[in-house]
């Protein structure tokens, strides 16, 4: 038996055990499922060493000896105390620290999911397509107003814009939908041709 | 100490990152940003996986101590996280190490397995989208339907005229529909950012 | 349990049996054997002496072999790892021999190099293959006596951790500037001459080394360069011009310079026997002309009056030489032109790129240019034509009209003139009834805007039918003003403040009007390695110029182990006096050659007097020392840094001198149509005739931001008003949102039943707003499972967000009294692998019988797996996310979804706070005032009136 094939055999056996997911919950599945989360949280364990670890904190700090970055070393370390009923506030340092981005949101979604849009919202209106977009733009945008219950005319305006967006999610279901069976035929495609069709 | 500290670092430090927005200059695009704030997070990064570790061993242990339920499962989670961090840190993660075979030949098949169930899936929820019988699920599926067929020779063989209104759906009611959402939740992101940003929102940081 | 040990003894063995396989499976017997063949190192032709190229044969497909590991050494015994070229196991190396070409300045010693020496992995004792060149001074000492080596350090570790080092050389007072492997990257490159050793080692997909092939031998030499890949020529006979343009060979680095020969009396066949033979072709040739090449990076063009005694059929070849030797093109003769067909005389303007950290630059030639790009038909009668074009121009340059007129072929009238006052690249044109639009179209196209109008700038293109995309599609050709430009390429070049050359930066076509320069800041300082010093046994070493000396180490000594490099930097160029100083980064050692060279110059002058004769060659010396010394007290720069005291303030002034010197150009824009007609531009100089030098600014306001600073600040201002307003107690109404008044019914549903309830947070970390918004949202759901004492489940896909949701969940059980029935197990942390996530959530989902499940977050594909699976339990699900793509999933298959916004609302509805509420009534009003201002700018634009829509960004 070549390698290759052992290899797509055991590649083979849990694609089946997770077909078996279908059928019912087993214990093939149960075994897969942890075996998965397990190699999952192995590989980018070793994978942040490598290029987190590795490359941030050991090369900087041991090898170039940039002693400043002990602080923040420090303050990472922080994250451990979860564990100590205590200390356990000292965790917010760090996390205080990975909010902090959250000032450059307010503006960057300001600027690229507000305005941007809003320009694009205000194209000429030349045709009927064009004015049903700008209709169905501002009825859904209305469609999340919260101050205004949606009853009388109010409400059947805003409930355009529900129309709308059940079409537009419509749309976005049926995209994916062929895009998902290509991958099912990938997976029976390598049970038939990498695996079966080499055995027999 | 214990709250108002990273607070205050969370709200000076947001103020600073909204600066940075505003002002190109390279005293914040490099000072601020690429000498201090990425080599600071990226110091503070490698504790954070130890800690989502520590978790899931802790609830493993936890549950194999106390038999819960399915716990000789637990078994094959250690096995699995065990053998691929050995295997990463003893033979290294180069193609063709066990480190590289395991993810490929275990990890990838089964990720990719689990994401081609999703054809089956989508099945299923149209169906439960056809017997909900409401009129919104019926607008959804019908439009999923013309979208969906439009892109199959089958559809065109059923109606010519099936791509030029899945066309038209994708670029006048779909696209209206995602711009008024899209809007909608960029002012969803503006006040939630803001709301941390000013104080107003803290329960990130928990009770006292 | 007796069925589960079972089960537990099942897939143990099976467990086993994949062990087994795996151990049975790479026992092969073939390992270790396949050794590579044939290995050949070779001088590699026609470059400077610093290459030599690697070639084996490669193992047969069969073997399975995934990479080549390239070994090199300077000794048999000693080959350190250089590089690895992968190979695909399943298709194999198509070609009968590999080839590794190893040249110029490589990897040498880096901060990832291994700390010692190592030998490489399943080697047998007394191999000679070593994994990377170790961080050790004493070998790499060793080594530099085999290579050149180049010290890249970090910008402020050369000026701030330099250390001052003298060599063990007792004859050698000069102060080196010495830097240690953790401050710098040292690359190596090889010297022709020097005898290098290599081998090759094959490595399978199952990481399995290959024997090594034995070890050969190979010197890099310097050599002839190649021949030029092209030569053009071009008569002008009204101005009595010859110009010629050529073409660089592949290899070009080292060709220092060009001769243009007539070349006459031969045929070009008869030439090409002889054009290799000194002696046989030194009868045919008369110099022309001749200039620098700056290794291929210098004009490729020149211009020379016509010479007397030039018949009309001259031929001309180029001489292409380089230290070593030369080599002589194939013959060209010219074209017989007059300046008529010379191309328009190019103008451009240099011009800062607003809001950006100041290093970009534009160099800008043209007005914008428009073209078309595409054509679609709309329908099957072929009427209606959507036509995409694009759009070239700056950031800085306005366009406020696009005009596209259409004309049928053959006719000069427009049927049609499209306005394009808002530019989003396509546009509908009617065919016109009773024409077949597959005999094309003709289109001008022009423009009004900023610096250009209508009437003096066209731009016209052809549309024609194209068989293969079955549409019409524009052809290469492109009329500027008239005049067919698609053969005109811009050049553009540039030179620094202290080279009077240009050197070429890019070629760009006719489509384009500018060029976008990059200027970066320095970030590392660049030095050739005089020599290394290392320490061993209490002695000082040091290796340099192929000589080794050793010295007692002094007392006060550095023990450390330094590459020495020369500590002289470039300070200022003296534009008046053409002089380039130069300043020791040790200041103290600066100042000692500032009163060495008052010395020198007074002993030198005292010799000339005192000389009987005058001596030319010491008398320049002293005019240069004098220059510079002059320099030392009229020299702004200089005087002022002479001022300064102390090490720290002296490179700080010298980076603040230099570096911004180091980053000015002055550009220059040639046109040509590479076969010899080419145009300069003017030089760019200021009223005075001085060059004017451009170098980008940093920028303290992003302007293109403005806008959003002032609707950041609107918002900011709602937010404050109705918070105030809240906190006074001001009602505030917020309207049923269906999903969340159902959260409370989903947490009883849960108690009641006696199950838990599972609460995904989606796989965003918390860069994603929406995981910000679902913290908001667990807040409530925990206090309510809590107060219920109900069991929830919270498996995080994000490991920085596991421990702010324990936070949140410890503190939301202490908050209504119950801190006993925390439990931090139940919020745990799963993986960040997707389907990973998916798969073990959706196992907790069966086991654990789940009542209620909350999906609210930022969640892709992964979804639908898990909705259904909750459907398949019976669980009640909610769930809400911003992702568009994922709302049908949920919508489908959840009892309540929370559509986009409504998410971000949800804990502030839930919370009910002042605080909280008066946020979302904020963003309700700004709602309004972006419904009010989309209507207004739609019908505003509808009536090309487009300032409200202008006034937002475009990106």
């Amino acid at each position: 038996m070549s390698f290759e094939l052992f290899s797509n055999l055991v590649g083979a056996f849990f694609t089946l055990a997770i077909f078996s997911f279908l059928y019912k919950d087993n214990p093939l599945y149960q075994m897969s499922e942890q075996l998965l989360v397990g190699i999952s949280l192995g590989y980018s364990f070793v994978l942040s060493y490598e290029r987190v670890f590795i490359p941030f904190f050991w090369q900087p700090i041991i090898l170039k000896q940039q002693f400043i970055l002990i602080i923040p070393a420090i303050i990472g370390a922080f994250y451990l105390f979860r564990f100590s009923r205590k200390l356990s506030w000292l965790s917010r340092y760090p996390i205080a620290f990975s909010m902090m981005g959250t000032g450059a949101s307010v503006a960057l979604a300001m600027h690229s999911s507000i305005l941007v849009q809003m320009r694009q919202a205000m194209i000429p209106i030349e045709n009927f397509n064009l004015f049903l977009i700008f209709l169905g733009t501002i009825t859904v945008l209305l469609y999340f107003f919260f101050s205004k219950a949606h009853t009388g005319v109010y409400g059947k305006f805003v409930s355009i814009g529900k129309w709308f967006m059940m079409v537009g999610f419509g749309a976005s279901f049926g995209l994916t939908v062929m895009a998902r069976i290509s991958l099912l035929i990938g997976r029976i495609q390598f049970l038939v041709n990498d695996v079966f069709a080499k055995i027999f | 100490m214990k709250k108002t500290i990273p607070l205050m670092i969370v709200i000076c430090g947001g103020i600073l990152w909204l600066l940075w927005v505003f002002v190109p200059h390279t005293i914040m695009a490099d000072g601020f940003y690429s000498k201090f704030y990425l080599p600071w997070a990226r110091a503070m990064a490698p504790f954070a996986i130890i800690l989502g570790i520590f978790s899931l061993s802790m609830m493993h242990t936890a549950k194999i101590r106390r038999r819960a339920p399915k716990w000789q499962y637990s078994y094959f989670f250690f096995a699995g996280f065990i053998a691929t961090s050995l295997a990463g840190f003893i033979g290294g993660t180069q193609k063709g190490g066990l480190y590289m075979w395991m993810f490929e030949n275990m990890a990838m098949p089964m990720s990719a397995t689990m994401f081609s169930l999703l054809a089956f899936y989508m099945a299923s929820a149209a169906y439960k989208a056809f017997r909900a019988r409401s009129a919104e699920a019926t607008v959804l599926l019908a439009a999923a339907i013309v979208v969906m067929l439009a892109q199959v020779p089958l559809g065109v063989k059923i109606s010519k005229h099936l791509p030029t209104i899945s066309q038209w759906i994708l670029d006048v009611p779909n696209l209206a529909a995602k711009r008024g959402i899209m809007l909608g939740v960029g002012l969803g992101s503006v006040a939630t950012t803001l709301k941390i940003m000013l104080g107003i929102e803290r329960s990130y940081l928990g009770g006292d | 349990m007796r069925l589960s040990n079972r089960l537990l003894k099942l897939t143990l063995l099976l467990a086993f049996a994949v062990a087994l396989g795996l151990s049975v499976a790479s026992k092969d017997p073939a390992s270790g054997r396949n050794v590579v063949e044939d290995l050949r190192v070779e001088d590699i032709p026609s470059d400077n002496g610093d290459g030599l190229v690697v070639s084996w044969k490669p193992l047969h497909r069969s073997k399975r072999i995934i990479e080549y590991r390239i070994y090199r050494g300077v000794h048999p015994d000693t080959l350190f790892f250089t590089q690895a070229v992968p190979v695909n196991p399943n298709v194999g190396f198509a070609g009968d021999r590999m080839y590794f070409y190893d040249s110029g300045f490589g990897e040498f010693i880096d901060i990832t190099s291994p700390g010692k020496l190592k030998q490489e992995k399943q080697q047998k004792p007394g191999s000679p293959l070593y994994r990377k060149i170790p961080r050790d001074m004493e070998l790499a000492a060793r080594l530099s006596e085999s290579y050149d080596i180049y010290a890249s350090v970090e910008r402020s570790a050369f000026y701030k951790r330099a250390k001052k080092v003298y060599s063990a050389n007792e004859a050698d007072s000069t102060a080196y500037a010495g830097f240690q492997f953790r401050h710098q990257n040292l690359l190596a490159s090889m010297r022709p001459g020097v005898t290098y050793y290599y081998s090759v080692v094959a490595v399978d997909e199952r990481s399995r080394f290959q024997d090594p092939a034995p070890v050969v031998s190979g010197s890099p030499f310097p050599n002839a360069p190649e021949e030029a890949a092209a030569l053009y020529g071009v008569w002008l006979d009204d101005t009595r011009e010859l110009r010629f343009e050529w073409e660089y060979p592949m290899v070009k680095d080292n060709i220092m310079q060009y001769q243009i020969h007539m070349v006459s009396g031969i045929d070009a066949d008869a030439w090409e026997n002889v054009k290799d033979n000194p002696d046989q072709r030194s009868a045919y040739l008369r110099p022309i002309t001749s200039g620098p090449a700056g290794g291929g990076a210098l004009p490729a063009y020149t211009a020379v009056p016509m010479p007397d005694g030039i018949p009309a059929n001259a031929q001309f070849a180029i001489e292409l030489m380089n230290r070593v030797g030369s080599a002589f093109s194939s013959l060209a003769a010219p074209r017989m032109l007059d300046s008529t067909h010379l191309p328009e005389k190019p103008t451009f303007y240099v011009e800062d790129k607003p809001n950006d950290k100041g290093d970009r630059l534009s160099v800008i030639w043209d007005h914008p240019i428009v073209f078309v790009t595409k054509t679609t038909s709309l329908d099957r009668n072929n009427s209606r034509l959507q036509v995409n074009y694009q759009l070239n121009k700056t950031d800085t340059q306005d366009v406020k009209n696009l005009y596209f007129e259409f004309t049928k072929m053959g006719e000069n009238k427009p049927f049609t003139t499209i306005k394009e006052y808002y530019q989003d690249m396509s546009f509908i044109i009617n065919v016109p009834k009773g024409y077949d639009y597959r005999k094309g179209f003709k289109v001008r196209i022009t423009m009004e805007g900023q610096k250009v109008d209508r009437k003096s700038y066209t731009l016209e293109q052809e549309l024609r039918w194209d068989e293969s995309m079955m549409t019409l599609m524009p052809g290469k050709e492109l009329w500027r003003n008239g005049v067919e430009v698609s053969k005109i390429q811009n050049v553009v070049f540039r030179r620094g403040i202290t080279s009077p050359m240009y050197v070429m930066m890019k070629r760009n076509t006719c489509f384009d009007n500018n060029l976008d320069v990059n200027v970066p800041y320095p970030s590392t300082v660049g030095k050739l390695v005089s020599g290394f010093s290392f320490v061993k046994d209490g002695n000082l070493h040091t290796y340099m110029n192929g000589e080794r000396h050793m010295r007692k180490l002094k007392a006060g000594e550095s023990r450390s182990g330094y590459a020495l490099v020369s500590p002289e930097v470039s300070f200022t160029y003296d534009a008046e006096t053409g002089t380039q100083l130069s300043f020791n980064i040790f200041r103290d050692e600066a100042f000692k050659q500032v009163e060495n060279d008052k010395k020198e110059l007074a002993t030198l002058k005292s010799q000339i007097a005192k000389a009987d004769s005058p001596d030319p060659q010491l008398q320049a010396q002293v005019d240069a020392l004098e220059t510079q010394v002059k320099l030392y007290d009229t020299n702004e720069n200089v005087i002022e840094a002479l001022k300064i005291k102390g090490q720290r303030a002296w490179t700080r002034f010298i980076t603040k001198i230099r570096e911004p010197e180091s980053r000015q150009h002055n550009y220059k824009v040639v046109k040509t149509d590479t076969r010899g007609l080419f145009v300069e531009a003017d030089l760019d100089v200021n009223e005075e005739g001085e060059p004017n030098f451009h170098f980008p600014i940093s920028n303290w306001f992003a302007k293109d931001k403005f806008v959003t600073l002032i609707a950041v600040i609107v918002y900011g201002a709602l937010v404050v008003t109705f918070v105030t307003l809240a906190k006074r107690g001001k009602q505030l109404y917020i309207r049923p949102i269906a999903g969340l008044d159902e959260i409370d019914n989903a947490v009883g549903r849960a108690t009641e039943m006696g199950r838990p309830m599972l609460y995904c947070m989606g796989h965003g970390g918390l860069s994603d707003v929406a995981t910000l918004a679902s913290m908001s949202i667990i807040t409530q759901v925990a206090k309510k499972a809590a107060e219920y004492d109900t069991k929830m489940i919270v498996p995080c896909y994000d490991y920085i967000v596991l421990p702010i949701v324990q936070e949140i969940v410890r503190e939301a059980h202490y908050s209504v009294g119950r801190p006993d029935t925390y439990d931090k197990n139940n919020i745990f942390y799963l993986t960040n692998s997707q389907f990973a996530y998916v798969a073990a959530v959706n196992g907790i989902m069966i086991r654990e019988k789940m009542a209620t499940n909350f999906f609210l977050g930022y969640f892709s594909a992964e979804a639908l797996l898990m909705t259904e699976t909750g459907n398949t339990v019976g669980a009640v699900q909610i769930a809400g996310t911003d992702s568009v793509t994922q709302i049908p999933f949920f919508i489908t298959t959840c009892d309540y979804t929370l559509i986009g916004e409504e998410l971000y609302a949800a804990g502030a509805y839930l919370n009910r706070e002042p605080m909280l509420l008066g946020t979302l009534k904020a963003q309700d009003y700004f709602k309004i005032i972006i419904v009010f201002l989309v209507v207004v700018g739609s019908l505003l634009s509808s009536l090309q009136v487009m300032t409200l829509l202008n006034i937002l960004p475009t990106k």
